[in-house]
C-alpha cells in the first residue's frame, strides 16, 4: 500500500519541488541576490575567524611540542632570580632524568623603537655547524677588526626588519643604563620564517655576550631545562625537584601548553563573542529581507494553493529555497575566506590575534582545513538561519486561498 | 568556562534549537487543549495551521540534533587540545561530571525525537488524524528532556576548566581502570562480539519470522522488540570500544569510541555511527509502533510503516556491520592474524 | 441510478461568525449534479455563487453542511486531504484566471502536477496534448503576461484539466471576454462536455446560460438556491 498523498515517487516529488524553487528564486533574483550577498558575508566573517583560530592553534601546537619537558626556576620572595650551577648536578641525579640544560635568556627593551626583544644565550657554534644550519639565513661573516666572537648573534626576522629601519642591520649597539660604553654585537644571520610565532622577536647570542647583556655572572643561569624521556614521569620528577629544593619552581610542558592555549583562547574568545554579535546582526538583516512577503509572492502562493498544492508543499519549497541559498552562501563564503586568509594573509584580522607588540610575526598561515570546520561553520550560521526562517516560511505557507477567489 | 569557537558554536546551535523547540511545545499545548475535529470554527482552522508549524520544527529539530550530536563529539575532541591531559573527546567529556550525561541525553533525545517524528508522519497519513491529541501531549512531555539537555550543556560548558588535569582515553578505556569505561574496554572482545552477534541473529530471525504468514504481532512483542534494539545499540557500542576500534587504530591499547571520527582515520566513524543510529532509531520505532497496538485504518498504516522501518533497520544494520568489520577483515587478510 | 458526481446538502457558509460583521453568503444550499452534464449557477452579483463554487472546489470549507464530490465527503477533510482530492478530481477556472504571469505557458500548465511527483517527461507530454487541443501550441514558450485575454483563459483551462479531473468548475468565465471570445469559450466547453466532463459554471451572462449545451440552470439569490 502506497501513501495516498503521492502518485509519483518521493524523489520525483522533491525533484520537481527543487526545480520549482530554483525557478522561483531566479525569478526574484534581486531580492535573493541581496540575501545571498549578506549571507555570504556572514559566512565569510565566521569562517575567517574559525580558519585563523584553527591555523593558529596548529601553529601553536607545533611550537609547543618543542617546549622542554620541565623548566626549573628559582624563586626568592616570589620573584624569579638567577639559578646557580650547583642545582644542575643534583637534578641530573634524579632517576628518570635524561639531561639537564642550563639556559640564559631574558628581555631587552629598546626605547627608541618601543620594542621588546627576547634574548637567548647559547653556544652558537651549535647552529653554525651541524643539522640546524639550515634554519638560519647566514649573513656576511664578521668584519675584520670587529672580530669579537663572544659578541655575535642571530636574530629573528621581525627584529631584522626593525633594525633595518634604524640602519643597524649588520651590527647592533647594546647599552644598559649602568654601563660606561655601548657594546656592538655583530649580526651573523637571520632565522628563516618557518616557525615565526616563536622566533620573530628573538636575538640568539653567544653565551658570554648574553651574560653581559643580561648581567649574569659566571655560573649563574636564568633557568634550567630538564629532559625526561618518559612523559608519564614528568609530573613525578617535577614534584621531586620541588620537594628536594623548595626554593625551586617547576613548570611542565603541559602547564605551559595550557597557559598558552588559554591566553590564545581568550583572544579568540573575545573575537568570537564580537562575532556572535555580528552573526546576530546579520541574521536579523537577512531575516528581515527573507521574511517580507511581497504581494506578488503572496498571490503566487495563493494561486498554488488554489490549484491543489498543500501547505506541506509550500513548506518544502521554502525549505529548499533556504537550503539552496545556505548551500550557495556556505560555498562562496568559505572559498572567499580561504582566499582572504591564505592568499591575502588576513589583513585586518591577523593583527588582532598576533597582538599588540610592535613586532608581530608576519607568519604565513598554514592552510588547515578539517571537515569539522565545515560542520562548525554550518552550525553557527545555517542552523540559526534555518530556525528563524521557519516562521516566515510557515506564515507564507498557510496563506489562505480566499483572496484569490474574489477580485484582485 | 572557556571561550572557544566550539563551545560558542554549540551554545549558539543549541540556543536556536531550544528556541524553536519551545515554540513548538507551546503550539503543541495549544493544539492539544483546543483541538476539536468536528468544529469548523476559525479557531480550529488556526490550530490546523499550527500543526504544520510543529511538524516543520520537528523536522528541523531532528536534523539539527543529529548535527549537534556529531558536533558535541568533535567539539570535545577539539577541547582536548586546551584541556591538559585530555587527548581526545573522551578526556574532555570526562573532565567534568556533566560531559557523559550530556552525551547520553543527547543520544536518548535523538531517539525520542525520531520516534515522535515517525508517529507524526504516520498520523498525518490519515484523514482524521487519530493520534493528534496524544502526539501533541507527548511532545509537551518531551520538553523536560530538552530542558535537562540544555541545563547539562550549560553545566558542562561552564565547568570546563583548563587548569584541572583531565584523563585521556588511554586511561579511561583501559582494562585496568575502574569505572564504566574500564569495564567496557575490559570486557573481552570475544564476549562482546558474542553478545552483539547474538542480538543481531535474534533481530534477523525475528525479522524473518515476522514475514511468515500467520505471525501475530502483539503489544508485548513490540515492546520486547524495542528493548532488543536498545540492547543491540549498547552492545554495538561495546564492540566498537573493545574490538572494532583496535583494528581501526591498529593498536591494541588504543580503545576509544570517538577517535575514529577524526580525519586521521578517514572519518570512518561518521558512516559507522550514522548507520548504527539509523538502524537503532528505525528498529526501535518499529517496536514502539507495535507496542502502541493501533487498530483500524491506523493499524493498517502502521503495518505498512513497520514494514518500511523494518527494511530500513536491517539494511542499516548490515551496512554498519560491513563498515565496522571491514578494517578487521582487511587487517586479517593482510597479515593473516588478529591483533 | 448512478451516484451523482457532486452533491451538496444544506451547505452554509458564515464569515465572521458571532461577530458584528457576520455575513452568510451561502445558506442551506443543496444541489446535485449528474455526471456528464453542464450546469450553470446563475444569480445576481453578491448572491454567493463564487462562495458556493469555492466550497465545492475545496478552496474553502463550509461552516455547516456536507459536500460530496466523486463519492467522497470533502467538507470535513483536513486541508491536506481535501487538496489531494481536489488535485485528482476537480478543475477550477478562476474569474481572474490567476496564472503566474512571469512563467511560461508550459510552466503554468504543469504546476498542478508538481505535488504529485510526476516525472518531467510525462508532465510535458500531458501538457502538450492539452496545448494542441486548445490551439496554444505556438504560444508554448511565451510568458503568460504576453498573451491576450482569450489565450490566458485557455491556458487557465488547460491548467485546470491537466490533472485528469472529471469535474470542471468555472467562475464567471466570460466576464472578461467580448462576444466573439465568449462564443469561442462556449465552443470549447461544448467540446469538453462531449468528451464526458461534468461542467459547473457560475455566471450571470445570458450568452452562457442561454447556450444550447447547458442542461440545467440553478438560480441563486442572496445566498439561497431558488430553483
Ligand atoms: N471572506 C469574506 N469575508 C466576508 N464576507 C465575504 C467574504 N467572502 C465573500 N463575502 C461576502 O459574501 C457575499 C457573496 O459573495 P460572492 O463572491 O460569493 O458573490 P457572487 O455571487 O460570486 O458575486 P459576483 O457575481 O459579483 O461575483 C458578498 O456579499 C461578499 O461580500
Ligand atoms: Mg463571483
Amino acid at each position: 500500500m502506497e501513501t495516498p498523498t503521492q502518485s509519483g515517487s518521493w524523489l520525483e516529488r522533491q525533484r520537481s519541488i527543487i526545480d520549482y524553487s530554483l525557478q522561483s528564486m531566479f525569478r526574484r533574483r534581486t531580492k535573493n541576490s541581496l540575501i545571498l550577498v549578506m549571507y555570504v558575508l556572514l559566512i565569510f566573517v565566521v569562517s575567517s575567524v574559525f580558519f585563523i583560530t584553527g591555523s593558529l592553534t596548529v601553529e601553536l601546537f607545533s611550537t609547543v611540542d618543542e617546549l622542554p619537558d620541565i623548566t626549573v626556576q628559582k624563586l626568592i620572595g616570589g620573584r624569579q632570580v638567577v639559578i646557580q650551577e650547583s642545582y644542575f648536578q643534583a637534578i641530573r641525579e634524579i632517576p628518570g632524568v635524561e639531561a639537564v640544560e642550563p639556559r640564559i635568556w631574558g628581555y631587552f627593551y629598546l626605547e627608541e623603537l618601543q620594542a621588546n626583544f627576547t634574548i637567548f644565550g647559547m653556544d652558537l657554534t651549535m647552529l653554525e655547524e651541524g643539522e640546524y644550519q639550515r634554519i638560519v639565513d647566514w649573513g656576511p661573516a664578521l668584519k675584520k677588526g670587529e672580530e669579537r666572537p663572544e659578541f655575535r648573534m642571530i636574530i629573528g626576522e621581525g627584529v631584522s626588519r626593525l633594525l633595518k629601519a634604524i640602519q643597524m642591520e649588520d651590527s647592533f649597539l647594546f647599552f644598559q643604563p649602568n654601563w660606561d660604553t655601548a657594546i656592538p654585537f655583530g649580526i651573523i644571520g637571520t632565522f628563516k620564517s618557518e616557525t615565526q610565532l616563536q622566533s620573530n622577536d628573538l636575538m640568539v647570542m653567544q653565551t658570554e655576550g648574553a651574560r653581559r647583556v643580561l648581567e649574569l655572572k659566571e655560573g649563574e643561569y636564568t633557568d634550567l631545562v630538564v629532559h625526561v624521556p618518559n612523559p608519564e614521569e614528568t609530573k613525578m620528577i617535577a614534584l621531586k625537584i620541588r620537594r628536594y629544593y623548595p626554593e625551586l619552581r617547576t613548570v611542565t610542558r603541559a602547564q605551559i601548553e595550557s597557559t598558552y592555549t588559554s591566553a590564545f583562547n581568550w583572544k579568540a574568545g573575545f573575537v568570537l563573542s564580537s562575532m556572535l554579535v555580528v552573526i546576530f546582526a546579520f541574521l536579523v538583516l537577512i531575516w528581515d529581507k527573507a521574511s517580507g512577503l511581497s504581494p506578488a509572492e503572496k498571490k503566487e502562493i495563493g494561486i498554488l494553493k488554489a490549484i491543489g498544492w498543500d501547505t506541506e508543499m509550500i513548506l518544502s519549497v521554502k525549505f529548499w529555497e533556504s537550503f539552496i541559498i545556505s548551500l550557495l552562501a556556505s560555498i562562496f563564503g568559505v572559498i572567499l575566506s580561504y582566499f582572504y586568509i591564505y592568499w591575502l594573509h588576513a589583513p585586518g584580522l591577523k593583527e588582532i590575534f598576533i597582538g599588540w607588540s610592535t613586532i608581530f610575526p608576519s607568519f604565513d598561515l598554514v592552510p588547515h582545513i578539517d571537515l569539522k570546520f565545515l560542520l562548525l561553520i554550518v552550525t553557527v550560521t545555517v542552523i540559526p538561519y534555518s530556525t528563524i526562517a521557519i516562521f516566515p516560511a510557515w506564515k507564507a505557507a498557510i496563506t489562505d486561498t480566499d483572496f484569490i477567489l474574489r477580485n484582485n | 568556562m572557556i571561550l572557544n569557537p566550539w563551545i560558542l558554536t554549540m551554545l549558539t546551535g543549541h540556543a536556536a534549537l531550544f528556541f524553536v523547540f519551545s515554540l513548538a511545545t507551546i503550539n503543541a499545548w495549544w493544539i492539544f487543549s483546543g483541538w476539536d475535529f468536528t468544529s469548523s470554527s476559525e479557531k480550529q482552522y488556526g490550530l490546523e495551521k499550527r500543526t504544520y508549524l510543529v511538524s516543520s520544527v520537528m523536522n528541523l529539530t531532528l536534523i539539527i540534533q543529529m548535527l549537534m550530536l556529531f558536533l558535541l563529539v568533535m567539539a570535545a575532541d577539539e577541547l582536548a587540545k586546551i584541556l591538559p591531559g585530555a587527548m581526545c573527546a573522551t578526556g574532555s567529556l570526562s573532565s567534568n561530571k556533566y560531559g557523559f550525561p550530556l552525551l547520553m541525553i543527547k543520544i536518548g533525545s535523538f531517539f525520542i525525537y525520531f520516534v515522535w517524528w515517525v508517529l507524526n508522519y504516520l498520523d498525518n497519513q490519515l484523514e482524521d488524524y487519530p493520534l493528534v491529541r496524544k502526539k501533541y501531549l507527548a511532545l509537551v512531555c518531551i520538553f523536560p528532556v530538552m530542558i535537562s539537555e540544555t541545563i547539562l550543556l550549560l553545566l558542562f560548558a561552564v565547568n570546563l576548566n583548563p587548569t584541572v588535569i583531565a584523563s585521556c582515553c588511554g586511561s579511561i578505556y583501559n582494562e585496568s581502570s575502574a569505572g564504566l569505561g574500564g569495564t567496557m574496554a575490559g570486557s573481552s572482545p570475544l564476549m562482546t562480539l558474542t553478545l552483539f552477534f547474538g542480538v543481531v541473529s535474534i533481530v534477523l530471525i525475528w525479522h524473518m519470522i515476522e514475514n511468515i504468514r500467520g505471525y501475530r504481532p502483539t503489544k508485548k512483542k513490540g515492546g520486547l522488540e524495542a528493548l532488543l534494539w536498545v540492547f543491540l545499540f549498547v552492545t554495538a557500542l561495546l564492540t566498537v570500544i573493545s574490538f572494532i576500534s583496535t583494528y581501526i587504530y591498529e593498536m591494541l591499547s588504543h580503545k576509544c569510541p570517538f577517535c575514529l571520527l577524526k580525519a586521521e582515520y578517514n572519518y570512518i566513524g561518521v558512516p559507522l555511527y550514522f548507520f548504527l543510529f539509523l538502524a537503532t532509531a528505525t528498529g526501535l520505532t518499529k517496536g514502539v509502533l507495535q507496542w502502541m497496538g493501533a487498530e483500524g485504518p491506523l493499524g493498517e498504516k502502521a503495518i505498512w510503516l513497520r514494514r518500511r522501518l523494518g527494511q530500513m533497520s536491517i539494511f542499516s544494520l548490515l551496512v554498519y556491520i560491513v563498515v565496522g568489520y571491514s578494517p578487521f577483515i582487511i587487517y586479517y587478510i593482510r597479515t593473516g592474524r588478529t591483533i | 441510478m448512478e451516484d451523482p458526481i457532486l452533491k451538496t446538502v444544506n451547505v452554509t457558509k458564515i464569515y465572521n461568525q458571532g461577530k458584528q460583521n457576520e455575513v452568510v453568503p451561502v445558506r442551506n444550499a443543496s444541489l446535485t449534479v449528474e455526471e456528464g452534464t453542464a450546469v450553470v449557477l446563475q444569480g445576481p452579483s453578491g448572491s454567493g455563487k463564487t462562495t458556493l463554487l469555492s466550497m465545492i472546489g475545496c478552496q474553502i470549507k463550509p461552516t455547516y453542511g456536507e459536500i460530496v464530490v466523486k463519492g467522497k465527503q470533502v467538507s470535513k477533510l483536513p486541508e491536506k486531504f481535501a487538496n489531494l482530492h481536489k488535485r485528482e478530481h476537480i478543475g477550477f477556472v478562476f474569474q481572474q484566471f490567476h496564472l503566474i504571469s512571469d512563467l511560461s505557458v508550459l510552466d503554468n500548465i504543469i504546476l498542478p502536477l508538481l505535488p504529485s511527483g510526476i516525472p518531467p517527461g510525462e508532465r510535458k507530454c500531458r501538457a502538450e496534448e492539452l496545448l494542441e487541443e486548445f490551439e496554444l501550441m505556438p504560444r508554448k514558450q511565451f510568458k503568460v503576461k504576453d498573451l491576450s485575454g482569450g489565450e490566458q483563459q485557455r491556458v487557465a483551462i488547460c491548467r485546470s484539466l491537466i490533472n485528469g479531473c472529471s469535474l470542471l468548475l468555472a467562475d464567471e468565465p466570460t466576464a472578461h471576454l467580448d462576444g466573439q471570445l465568449t462564443i469561442e469559450f462556449l465552443k470549447y466547453m461544448t467540446h469538453l462536455k462531449e468528451k464526458g466532463y461534468t461542467i459547473l459554471i457560475a455566471s450571470h451572462d445570458p450568452a452562457v446560460f442561454k447556450n444550447g449545451m447547458v442542461d440545467r440552470i440553478i438560480e441563486m439569490n442572496s445566498g439561497e438556491i431558488v430553483s
